[in-house]
């Protein structure tokens, strides 16, 4: 528990550290890359982590300004200090937060692999590998990039090398698909992951809270294949807004109403749209209308190649290789017109909260997070500390300007950008989506104004054009990603022009991404500003405020006084829009934790099942109880003697070669189950006669095993993710929702086992086998 | 490890509710409490409602009010929720938090006022110096008020770190006032005295209840629900409509609605006027007309709590934006129909039930002496019934949360 005392707590640990560092920095060069193994040595010996960091950060400091050319300031040994202590460490932009992570990196690459530092991009993750790594090599650790060079391919990645180094520089996704990827493997050698020990997250607000709900998918299995998709799709774009259908008030949602599907039902000649009859065709029309009227183009989708590619709306980015789920993908390709893609099952899933709630220990650093520090308490156990700034910061952040309709609110940024550049101020404007940095570009160069643009595709160019930006004359586009990864340095003599002007064309869902924004000028003490413009046609307004604001929108959209700056009404329009987002948002993370908890529990057991299967060496026991519990279940739930069901079983699961023995109507139905295990038995010798060596035995029960464990779990790890919504109505019978969840979803596991166990039988006794001329073996499951 | 889980929820609640029933054995400063207990127990207004919500109000104790101001909050919020105003839904969780909590005090307040009025003649008076001011209402409203607010904190702790949400705080309360009830309840009533004989019958009616009332308690409609957008083979979806949609709520509020025009009547001058009299003859058990009016008045609670319970605006709204649909009814309007039709009818057949409850026993207190109290003792136990519904619906769950294994042993 952190009382007022913390701030005091960690300046004495600074002074400490500071207090070491004239010692390590007289050391020679071969003596201070010796301080590793003393520290390492002190590990050894039982010491923990926080007692060895004064002389750990120390050494750190002392390498850093000689192999870096860099010393930490004081501010930057506290950040690194509150970081150990389960922080997230708010630091402003351009406070220098890579080199503060070198030195929590440092202590924990002490104790071993394992350690992670994760960033936004696979550009920063390597840029930061290897100038940082220079300082981690020369201390003697190693150090790795987790994510592929750019222009390179994932697979090609050596993930062993990667992940035995003491420190990782990844990010998110990676670091969660190779999650995903290890416990798909079959083997232990296709297994790479160390142990999660510590992740340090930069961007933590966007990492842990803003992506959290977005799951990690591997999607494989195809599912049967529909045709619907292109008859709904024309069908669908025959009806009438407002009349066959109707959108809510926020625009997030889309129903026929009466009209339009007795309209539907003419058409198709089809008695009762909405009966079990027809439900399928329903089904289609829905995720048809649904594409049609929610989706839109260049917002939430771009169209390349022939492809449909989802959009992070946040950021503009292309979200290669997601997919949405339950045929809305191919609806959406249906609309387009493009190549219906496969319908794929979710083979793995993980949140990110339940990724980073693996490791041991955590830590953050971000421009913005006191905001919500009570959702980084509840979720990950991390407090938020806040970090002055190295010098205070004097940039003037203007309150909004308002105005009625967008295009007389884009008209006024332009107004302010041509009196920037008139003087030749930088300026960095941000708009909400990519088709609106395409427009305002259009517009800057109808006024000729030379710009860049930042749109999304390339990191590595993106970083580069950032670093620019603080130049004279320097005019900037982009998205809202422009605010995260590289520092904005100022030109000689843009100070007396007054800094970096920041114009906002929107403001964005979230308060804390427009402070992002602002925080890209007066960087170290820098004069700026950063104001922001906005409309009654945002669409956080027009999603989120309330009704009024609507109606007087559509009243005077044509007004000539279209600057309502200032009026009363207003005032708060926005911050209120904002803030409902907010708590729908929150509301929505926390219970993504309530139901991923569930399935976290699930997914660990049947990945440490997977693990111990791996790696035993006799299977024997295992199989034996699956054996005795098959011919036990089955027979219990026949019930009663019934030989040809018997018959049909042993024919199907056991022996494809069995013949029934004359007098098998007359086997007592108490013998039913021993029968079967000695069938079973007997077919189990047969196979392992097929192969000459134990070990390769054994690989094949080991094998089986895997395959039905992963072969079940896939269906379940769908079944779960239907079953969150299908109890989420029965809170109306007074019902907790997450207990029901949770039987639910208990009872959906057992049935998982049940056929899990039948399948291995299946699979055990009903594999053939090719042998090779190398002498392998290659197993055709059944 | 789980089970030391368990265990130290189990600890955590009891220690609480020990904390809540001596709270309610420390009398109020100011109050002269053997006169004040003798002549209160008279109402069965306060008895009652107090009970029922998990206060002792009978007794001037410092946290007489018990549970009661937070659990008439919840329902109030309830009853605002059902509105679906879009204001309240895009609050935070933390922003409702703090208005329940200022719907709390508000009741405390009142419900402090109340139990001052009653007592007012026992209340010694306590003079600031000098000035001659009687400040001992204030004090003890204060006294009271901190009491309450002190129970509810209790409830909210023991919903986070104990077993049983804030249900089974008010548990002892009703099991501890049972055979009082039983005996006494309709105070204004006959005295259902415990001979052997009359022991016997309580004991065996109350097994068969309690069973009788597990089985209605959990009765449930299941409307089948159609989901197009979510693609699984999964079809346990539906929309359930409990046969009781009211659960209990209809029984903590019945008696307090019964009782309010007597209360008022006897206690001021209406009492001498004819339509008071008149009043008072509607609004008592014991004969026809206010049996009459008692079942009139379950029935609409009936209808009204379970209307609340079931939230056809928003639930419907949910259904139309979701895509969800029932077979055969258009997502809307029709949809709307289609499950009120359901409500109506499960209601109706549900006070049927709530009127066995709560009537028949008056009915036949009007021949046997006593036997009306069996009303207000079943209506209570029903409470305790659904109460443990909820708690072994927790247990299980807690239970079963961890339980997993994948390999046969």
């Amino acid at each position: 528990m952190h009382l007022f005392s913390q701030k005091k707590g960690y300046q004495t640990i600074v002074d400490k550290v500071t207090a070491l560092v004239p010692e390590y920095e007289a050391m020679s060069d071969s003596n201070l890359q010796g301080q590793t193994d003393v520290l390492r040595q002190r590990l050894a010996t039982g010491e923990k982590l926080q007692s060895i960091l004064p002389d750990a950060y120390a050494v750190a400091v002392a390498a850093a300004s000689r192999v870096l050319g860099m010393k930490p300031f004081e501010n930057q040994i506290l950040g690194a200090v509150a970081m150990e202590y389960d922080n997230v460490v708010e630091m402003k932009t351009g406070e220098g937060k890579t080199l503060t992570a070198i030195m929590p990196m440092y202590l924990h690459g002490l104790s071993g692999s394992g350690n992670f530092l994760v960033t936004a991009n696979e550009y920063l993750a390597n840029r930061d590998a290897k100038e940082m790594g220079k300082f981690y090599t020369w201390l003697g650790l190693t150090v790795m990039a987790g994510v592929a060079e750019e222009g390179h391919d994932d697979r090609e990645r050596d993930q062993e090398a990667i992940y035995n180094a003491d420190i990782v520089y990844t990010t998110n996704s990676s670091l969660g698909f190779d999650y995903l990827f290890d416990n798909l493997a079959a083997t232990p050698e296709e297994q790479f992951l160390q142990g999660f020990n510590f992740a340090l997250i930069d961007e933590a607000d966007a990492v842990l809270l803003d992506m959290a709900e977005t799951p990690l998918v591997i999607s494989g299995v195809p599912r049967v294949q529909s045709n619907l998709y292109k008859t709904s799709n024309q069908l669908v774009k025959m009806l009438r807004a407002d009349i066959d259908y109707e959108q809510s008030d926020d625009t997030k949602n889309v129903w026929f109403t009466d009209i339009g599907i007795s309209n539907m039902e003419e058409f198709l000649s089809v008695d009762g749209l909405l009966s079990d009859q027809w439900k399928d065709v329903y089904r289609h029309l829905l995720l048809s209308l649904r594409a049609n009227v929610l989706m839109k183009r260049n917002r939430d989708y771009v169209v390349d190649n022939g492809e449909v590619i989802l959009l992070d709306k946040a950021n503009g980015r292309q979200l290669e290789g997601m997919k949405m789920q339950a045929g809305m993908h191919q609806s959406v390709e249906a609309k387009e017109n493009v190549k219906i893609s496969e319908e794929q099952r979710t083979m793995a899933s993980v949140t990110y909260q339940n990724l980073f709630r693996m490791f041991h220990q955590l830590a953050g650093m971000t421009g913005t997070a006191m905001t919500d520090r009570d959702e980084f308490r509840e979720t990950y156990n991390l407090d938020v500390y806040k970090v002055p700034t190295n010098k205070p910061l004097i940039r003037k952040d203007l309150s909004d300007k308002v105005f009625i309709s967008t295009r007389a609110k884009l008209m006024a940024t332009l107004d302010l950008v041509k009196e920037a550049y008139q003087i030749k101020r930088p300026v960095l404007i941000e708009t909400g989506s990519v088709t609106l940095s395409n427009l305002y570009s259009r517009l800057l160069l109808r006024e000729g104004i030379p710009h860049n643009i930042l749109n999304a595709r390339s990191a590595a160019k993106e970083a580069r054009i950032v670093a620019e930006a603080g130049r004279k004359g320097a005019i900037t586009v982009s998205t809202s990603m422009a605010g995260r990864g590289t520092d904005i340095r100022l030109e000689d003599g843009v100070t007396e022009l007054g800094g970096l002007l920041v114009i906002g064309t929107e403001r964005m869902e979230n308060a804390r991404i427009d402070n992002q924004l602002r925080g890209r000028s007066g960087r170290q003490g820098d004069p700026g500003q950063s104001i922001f413009y906005v409309s009654l046609e945002d669409s956080v307004v027009t999603e989120n405020a309330p009704k009024w604001v609507g109606r007087y929108l559509t009243k005077h959209q044509e007004a000539t006084k279209q600057n309502i700056t200032g009026k009363f009404r207003f005032k708060h329009v926005i911050d209120q829009a904002q803030n409902a987002v907010v708590n729908q948002q929150r509301n929505a993370r926390f219970q993504t934790l309530q139901y991923g908890e569930i399935f976290r529990i699930q997914r660990d057991n049947i990945y440490d099942t997977r693990n111990y299967i791996m790696n035993a060496t006799q299977l024997d026991q295992e199989i034996d109880a699956v054996v005795k519990h098959v011919a036990k279940k089955f027979t219990d739930d026949l019930g009663e003697a019934d030989y040809s069901a018997l018959v049909e079983f042993i024919y199907q699961r056991i022996d494809q070669a069995y013949l029934a023995p004359e007098d098998i109507e007359s086997l007592p139905f108490s013998e039913y189950t021993g029968y079967l295990k000695a069938l079973i038995y007997d077919r189990i010798k047969a196979q392992r006669q097929m192969f000459n060596a134990d070990d390769q035995w054994v690989y094949f029960e080991r094998l089986i095993m895997l395959k039905a464990i992963d072969v079940s779990w896939i269906e379940q790890v769908d079944s779960l993710q239907g079953l969150k919504s299908v109890t989420q109505n029965r809170s109306l019978a007074q019902r907790d929702p997450v207990y029901e969840y949770q039987n639910e979803a208990k009872a959906s596991f057992n049935e998982m086992k049940e056929k899990m166990y039948f399948t291995m039988i299946h699979y055990l006794l009903q594999s053939t086998f090719t042998t090779k001329l190398t002498g392998e073996m290659d197993v055709d499951f059944p | 490890m789980l089970k030391n889980d368990l265990a130290k929820k189990i600890l955590i609640t009891f220690f609480m509710m020990l904390v809540l029933a001596v709270g309610q054995q420390i009398y109020l400063p100011l109050v002269d409490a053997s006169f004040a207990s003798s002549s209160v127990n008279k109402s069965t207004l306060l008895s009652v409602l107090g009970m029922t919500t998990g206060g002792r109000m009978t007794v001037p104790a410092i946290m007489s009010l018990g549970l009661s101001p937070y659990m008439t909050s919840m329902i109030i919020w309830q009853a605002i929720v059902t509105m679906d105003i879009k204001k309240i839904t895009n609050m935070s969780l933390k922003n409702q938090g703090q208005i329940q909590n200022i719907l709390t005090l508000i009741m405390a307040v009142v419900q402090a006022y109340t139990m001052i009025l009653t007592y007012h003649s026992f209340i010694q008076p306590l003079y600031l110096t000098q000035s001659g001011i009687d400040i001992s209402a204030p004090v003890i409203m204060l006294v009271l008020v901190a009491g309450g607010m002190f129970s509810t904190w209790l409830a909210m702790k023991n919903t986070q770190v104990g077993i049983g949400g804030s249900a089974i705080m008010i548990v002892p309360g009703i099991a501890v006032g049972l055979p009082q009830l039983l005996e006494n309840g309709w105070t204004t009533g006959d005295v259902l005295t415990m001979t052997p004989i009359n022991l016997m019958i309580a004991i065996f009616v109350t097994l068969l209840f309690v069973l009788a009332a597990v089985a209605v308690f959990h009765a449930e409609l299941r409307i089948k629900l159609e989901r197009p957008m979510l693609d699984s083979e999964f079809n346990h979806s539906y929309l359930p409509i409990k046969l009781l949609t009211g659960g209990a709520m209809p029984f903590m509020f019945s008696t307090v609605l019964f009782n309010l025009p007597m209360t008022i009547v006897s206690s001021t001058s209406l009492r001498f006027t004819t339509i008071g009299k008149n009043l008072l003859i509607w609004t008592q058990q014991d004969n026809w007309r206010g049996i009459l009016v008692y079942g009139v008045i379950v029935m609409i609670l009936g209808y009204g709590f379970g209307y609340m319970n079931l939230k056809p605006i928003q639930t419907i709204k949910q259904l139309k934006e979701s895509g969800d649909y029932i077979f055969g009814c258009v997502p809307g309007e029709e949809t709307r129909r289609c499950v009120m039709r359901h409500f109506w009818l499960l209601t109706s057949i549900g006070n049927v039930a709530l009127m066995l409850m709560a009537v028949v026993p008056l009915i036949i207190g009007i021949y046997f002496e006593g036997y009306a109290n069996y009303s207000l003792y079943l209506g209570s136990v029903f409470i305790l019934v659904t109460i443990f519904d909820t708690i072994s619906q927790q247990f299980r769950a807690l239970y079963a949360k961890n339980a997993y294994s994948v390999l046969l042993k």
